[in-house]
Formats: structure tokens, C-alpha cells, sequence
């Protein structure tokens, strides 16, 4: 008589006998000193909560922007300071100059971890 | 934001990004036509030379300058030029008849071409910009905030749009001005389309985060 | 016990000695040379139970080695540096010892012609001094031991500076501190200047330093000397921050103004040739007291068809006032209309300076009046449809 497989797939796959397969550290077991720069684009949305605003306002009065002084010049405010901050951060950031804060490059990030290495 | 031309600021400007191929070192600064006050300072920076589109004269504008390399063809900028005054004459014209018609409020009718330009310009910027953005294979227009340059150009290019799309018959300084007439009061073509991109970036609103530019 | 640190002084005094030879010989010299043998033959006498066990370490040989060769061959280079020169005078028919280094330019100008534009590229004959760069001196005593403690940073003298500029910064905070506890303020008449003033750039610095220093380390010196300068007390470490600043030249006052000549008239005139913008080239002469005449190959301001390009002619005019009370006389020649309204503009800046103040110079200069505009028109490139324009993609 034919046993069904899932008989035996309640107990599981038996794990590897070590001896019969040994272990090899083909990599080294430690995390590397650097990062890759590739996930680093960055979320560049900026301004929502103005654009929202604006939207808003503009809904409200058939898009005639007269009557949205206020919330036009907030949302163009906002965006030209987080252009200009884009361009100053372009220019220290992609140097590499290591600044204190959360939101780190992977440049800044690789600077920092040559500075302070994993134990060999 | 009203309209400030760069040339009336105190300052030396300098070209934000240094381009590769220019006659200047990027540490030249543009050349300035007001008194600086500040010149101590300015004293040690050396200038570049004032190009031959900029002078002192009372018809010389920045904005005007920049409609005129817009509408310039081939290198022809002495046909734009004439283009361009001949649109000017014949705002004029249109509207100093309005005045002469219009019997009772003779203030609210503005004579000045250019200051009606500027107001058209201005009237036919944009403040946002639907931009294709890829995501799961699918494409969405997504509103992205233009900055203050490029609302200038796409708002002049509007108008040169607007006018070259005519009669063969018509003559363009005679449509141009008829677009920057509209446009100065908050109507016609142009200003629509601002307002239909405007409408556009609204309903799109829900992708506004997918930005990545 | 005792003898074995009076033996140890003496180690020390020779060491502070050879120290002391070293630095104050920029260059691994003749000098360096007589003394290093000289102190390790002290050392022998004085001490000879610690001499034995100390080896002169391979670091130092290989240094002695390679001051000694290259000694030599500066000898041999100053040797043939001085047969030349002999060589060149008997040449010009000079007296080879009063033969001095302008004698020798001027020979070698008139000897071999050259035709290549950058100077540098042309033949030349310097002292060896000059043309062979600076060395460092050794940086460690006969043991292998380092002077400097940040030796092993491989900059050791860049390094050393960012400490000292950091010393004098925080020098200065804690003397404004102190000021402030005691309600004084800092000098407004002393305040330092920089404003025609620029850091050293990044290869004079390392000049200085005789150090290869990269561009984030340099912008580490420069963030720190401007933390320095920033601060309301930075007068009081002037000599320190002068010691990295150098003076900016005064661009108006680069170019000379001419002084203005008498005619025939009894009015002044200034004759300013070869403007030049584009393939123009004009002659342009400007009198004082005049009507506003402008003359242009003989013909008046409709020599140019355009608006723009009059309006070119009249842009130095009309921005120094100088509208209406000068006449204007032009020859040009060469390039298109508005080449040569260029170039007329050009000189007729340049020759109202000698009729207009200062103040008004410097205007100009800043309006961009006084440039020379040198960009000329852009070559084609082959495979391109003009000098930027690529030709329309086509994939097959």
C-alpha cells in the first residue's frame, strides 16, 4: 500500500547531519564595512501638506488663484527652501563631509564605518 | 510672487552651476548694471563681460530679452526684435483706443505694453506640472511642483504657442498681442491652459507622493 | 644607576641637537650630512654601553642613502648648471661671473627661439634649486623613532596646523568668555579684514606644507580658518591667520588708466587701438569736451543698421554720463555688425576712463564694461550637425 507524503511532512524535513555535510564559511561571518550606494535615491517628496493645502484652496474657488495668495506663496516658499536645501546637501553630502544627524548618506555612512570598523 | 528682474538686485550674481564649456572661470561674477553698494567686497571679483543683448537704455527689460531669444528663429533675433515692437505697437494702439472709448474710469486702463507683458506673464504662470512617472509598468501623471524659472519659461512658451497656432493671414505680432491682451485681464487661451493643468494636477492629487524627481 | 641616566641626557641633548640641524635645513643638505655622523660619534664616546645595543634603524639608512644620493646629484646638476652658464656668457660675449639669471633668459630667448605658446613649455635654464622640488628632511632620529607625534598620520605638518588653528580657536572662545564675564566687548577699530583677502589655495598650501594633502582635508583647513576668522577677537591671532591668507588683486586697479593727450584743438584725447571682440578690430579715439559726435569709418551712428548695435554704442556712454560731452572717432574693420559694435563699445570704455572718476571706473567694470569679451564662436564637430547639436537619432 501506497503511504501518502503528508504523512510524513507533519514531522518535517530532517535537518542536515553535520558531519555528512560540514560546514564552509565561504564568506566571511561579519557584516562589511560598507554600504552599497544603490537604495540610496531617497524619497524626494516634498511639500505634500502645502500641495494639499493649495489643492484645497483652489477647489474651493473654481482654480482662480486670487483668492489663494496665502497658500500659493506658502507652497512656493516650501519649495524653493527644500530646493535650496537639496543643492547644499548635493554639495556637502556627496563630498562625504560626515555631519551630525540621523539621516545619513551611504557616503557619510562608509566614511563613518572606515572610522569605526567591525573587529576582524 | 511678484516679478523681480535679476539685474535690480544689489548684489554680483554668480552662475549656480559652472558650466564646462564656458570662456569664464566659475569664479567670475555676471555683470551688474546698479550702483553696488557694497564695494569693498565686490572690488577683489572680476566680471564677465556684458553681452551684446544688455544696455542701459530705457527699453532695455530682462523679461523682454528673454521673450525676444523664445520667439528668435535661426539665429534671426533682429526679426524677433522687430517682432516683438511691432506686438508692442499694436497693444498700444488696441489700448489707447480702449481709453479714448472707455468715457468714465480712464485709470483702470493700463497704456504700458511691457508692464502688460509682465502682468500676462505673470498671470499665466504655473504652479505645478504633471510629469510621467513609472510604477508597477504603469504610467501616472503625477503633479510636481515646477520652480520659478521653469514657470517662466513654460508661461512665455504658452503665448508663443497660442500665437504661432493661427490663420495663415494673420501676421503673428497681431495675435501675440490679442494673447498677451487676454492674458493680462485673466482670460483667453493661455490662461485657460494653466488653469486646465492646474485642474489636471488636482485630480491626479492621489499620486502626488509617487514622486521621485 | 646614575650614570645610566646622565648617559640617557646626553643621548637626549644629541638627539634635540641633530633635532634642531634638521629643521632648520628645509632640504636634505650638505649640512645634514656633517652632523648626522657627527652626534652618533658623541654618542659612541659618551655612552658606548647604550650605543651597542642601539642600531641606527633601516629606515634611517635608507634616508641617509637617499639624502646621500640625492646630494650628489645636485652637486653634478649645480656643476653642469655652472658650465652652461659660463658657456652661455662666452656665447653673448658677457663676463661669466657677473653673468646673473635675467642675462641667462634673455640668452636663452635670443639662442633658441621658440615658438609654443605656453611659457612654460619653452626652453629654459634655472638653478637646480628650482627646478628640482623641496624634500622633506628626515622625519625621525637615528633610532627609527619619530620627532612628531603625528608621524605616523603620514601628514604630520598638516595636521600639527589644524591643531594649532583649533589652539588659537579655542584660545579666542575662552578669551571672548572671559571679556564677556567682564562686560567688555570686542575691538571694532581692530576688527580684521579679509575682505581683499583669500585663503592659500590648495596647492600653495601644500607648498607650504611640502605635504600632498586631498581636497576634503583641505576643506578641513578651511572650515577650521574660517571658524578662526569668524570670531569677534580674531585680531588678536592676526599674525597666525595672515600667515594663510593672501592678498586679492584689486581688479580696477589692474589695468592703468591712461593719461589723456592734447590735440591740435587744445582738446584731450585718448586713442585706445586694438579692440578687439570677435573677428572685429577697432581703433577707437575719444575727445573731451565734444558735441556727442560719433564718427565710425567716416560715416555717423547709421554706419550700423541695427537698433541693438547703436544701442551698444551708446550703452558706456549713457552708464558714465559721458553722453553728449564727448566725441567718439572709430575705425573698424573685420567680423559682422555686431562684432564690431562690440568692439567699439569696448574702447570706448576703455577710453573713458581717463575722463571719469574712480568711483565711476569701478562701475563700469562691474556693469561688465571693461571685459574683454574673448569667446568667439564655437567650431563644428564631426559627427555632430553643428557645435553642440547632435544629428537626429535614427535607429536603423
Amino acid at each position: 500500500m501506497r503511504i501518502p507524503g503528508a504523512l510524513y511532512a507533519a514531522r518535517g524535513r530532517a535537518p542536515q547531519n553535520e558531519k555528512e555535510v560540514p560546514f564552509q564559511e565561504v564568506l566571511p561571518l561579519r557584516l562589511k564595512n560598507t554600504v552599497s550606494g544603490k537604495a540610496d535615491s531617497g524619497s524626494d517628496v516634498a511639500c505634500l501638506q502645502e500641495m494639499g493645502v493649495l489643492f484645497a484652496c483652489l477647489k474651493d474657488n473654481e482654480f482662480v488663484e486670487k483668492y489663494c495668495h496665502k497658500e500659493i506663496s506658502q507652497f512656493q516658499n516650501c519649495y524653493k527652501f527644500y530646493m535650496d536645501r537639496k543643492f547644499e546637501a548635493k554639495k556637502t553630502v556627496n563630498q562625504g563631509i560626515v555631519q551630525p544627524g540621523s539621516n545619513l548618506n551611504y557616503r557619510q555612512l562608509n566614511k563613518y564605518m572606515r572610522r569605526f570598523p567591525n573587529p576582524q | 510672487m511678484a516679478y523681480v528682474p535679476a539685474t535690480t538686485l544689489n548684489i554680483l550674481r554668480f552662475s549656480k552651476l559652472s558650466r564646462l564649456m564656458s570662456m569664464y572661470p566659475s569664479h567670475f561674477a555676471e555683470p551688474n548694471l546698479n550702483k553696488i553698494t557694497d564695494r569693498k567686497s565686490a572690488s577683489h571679483i572680476p566680471v564677465k563681460a556684458a553681452t551684446n543683448d544688455l544696455s542701459d537704455s530705457i527699453f532695455y527689460g530682462e523679461l523682454k530679452n528673454k521673450l525676444i531669444k523664445y520667439i528668435t528663429k535661426k539665429g534671426n533675433r533682429n526679426l524677433a526684435k522687430e517682432l516683438l515692437n511691432e506686438t508692442f505697437e499694436t497693444i498700444k494702439r488696441t489700448q489707447i483706443e480702449r481709453l479714448n472709448l472707455n468715457k468714465g474710469d480712464k485709470t483702470s486702463v493700463i497704456i504700458n505694453s511691457e508692464q502688460l507683458l509682465i502682468n500676462a506673464i505673470e498671470n499665466s504662470r504655473p504652479l505645478l506640472q504633471l510629469s510621467a512617472i513609472k510604477r508597477g509598468g504603469v504610467k501616472y501623471q503625477v503633479p510636481v511642483p515646477v520652480t520659478e524659472k521653469k514657470s517662466y519659461f513654460l508661461a512665455m512658451k504658452w503665448l508663443l504657442d497660442a500665437a504661432r497656432e493661427k490663420d495663415r493671414k494673420v501676421h503673428l505680432p497681431e495675435k501675440l498681442a490679442w494673447e498677451i491682451l487676454d492674458a493680462a485681464c485673466g482670460q483667453g487661451r493661455v490662461v485657460k491652459k494653466k488653469d486646465d493643468l492646474h485642474r489636471q494636477c488636482e485630480s491626479n492629487r492621489a499620486y502626488a507622493h509617487y514622486r521621485w524627481s | 644607576m646614575s650614570l645610566r641616566v646622565f648617559g640617557l641626557n646626553l643621548l637626549k641633548n644629541n638627539r634635540s641637537l641633530l633635532q634642531n640641524a634638521l629643521r632648520n635645513n628645509g632640504a636634505p643638505g650638505a649640512q645634514v650630512l656633517a652632523v648626522a655622523p657627527y652626534t652618533t660619534q658623541v654618542t659612541v664616546q659618551a655612552t658606548p654601553a647604550a650605543v651597542q645595543k642601539q642600531k641606527v634603524s633601516k629606515a634611517m639608512k635608507a634616508y641617509l642613502e637617499r639624502a646621500n644620493e640625492h646630494d650628489e646629484f645636485m652637486k653634478t646638476q649645480d656643476l653642469e648648471f655652472q658650465i652652461g652658464k659660463r658657456h652661455l656668457a662666452n656665447m653673448m660675449g658677457a663676463d661669466a661671473e657677473t653673468f646673473t639669471q635675467e642675462d641667462i633668459n634673455e640668452a636663452i630667448a635670443y639662442l633658441f627661439p621658440s615658438g609654443l605658446f605656453d611659457k612654460r613649455a619653452r626652453p629654459a635654464m634655472r638653478t637646480p634649486e628650482e627646478v628640482f622640488p623641496a624634500r622633506k628632511a628626515a622625519e625621525f632620529d637615528e633610532t627609527g623613532r619619530p620627532f612628531h607625534s603625528m608621524f605616523y598620520t603620514g601628514k604630520p605638518n598638516f595636521f600639527q596646523l589644524l591643531h594649532d588653528i583649533v589652539k588659537e580657536t579655542n584660545y579666542l572662545y575662552d578669551l571672548e568668555e572671559r571679556m564677556l564675564r567682564r562686560g567688555n566687548k570686542p575691538d571694532e577699530n581692530q576688527k580684521l579684514e579679509t575682505a581683499g583677502f583669500q585663503l592659500l589655495s590648495k596647492d600653495q598650501l601644500e607648498r607650504v606644507l611640502v605635504e600632498h594633502i586631498v581636497d576634503i582635508e583641505y576643506q578641513s583647513f578651511t572650515n577650521a580658518m574660517e571658524r578662526l576668522m569668524s570670531s569677534p577677537y580674531s585680531y588678536k591671532s592676526k599674525a597666525f591667520i595672515e600667515r594663510f591668507l593672501k592678498p586679492l588683486i584689486d581688479q580696477s586697479k589692474q589695468l592703468e588708466v591712461p593719461k589723456p593727450k592734447i590735440d591740435e584743438q587744445g582738446r584731450q584725447y585718448i586713442t585706445t587701438y586694438e579692440c578687439l571682440r570677435k573677428t572685429a578690430r577697432a581703433d577707437v579715439t575719444v575727445r573731451l569736451p565734444g558735441t556727442g559726435k560719433i564718427t565710425i569709418n567716416g560715416q555717423d551712428i547709421t554706419y550700423f543698421s541695427m537698433d541693438e548695435c547703436r544701442e551698444q554704442l551708446l550703452f558706456p556712454l549713457s552708464y558714465s554720463e559721458m553722453l553728449g560731452k564727448v566725441d567718439v572717432e572709430a575705425n573698424v574693420e573685420g567680423g559682422g555688425p555686431s562684432g564690431q559694435a562690440g568692439a567699439i563699445r569696448w574702447g570706448i570704455a576703455m577710453s573713458l576712463r581717463s575722463f571719469v572718476d574712480q568711483e565711476m571706473i569701478e562701475s563700469m567694470r562691474l556693469a561688465g564694461l571693461l571685459t574683454r569679451d574673448y569667446r568667439r564662436r564655437e567650431r563644428k564637430k564631426f559627427g555632430q550637425e553643428g557645435a553642440r547639436r547632435k544629428y537626429t537619432w535614427k535607429k536603423r
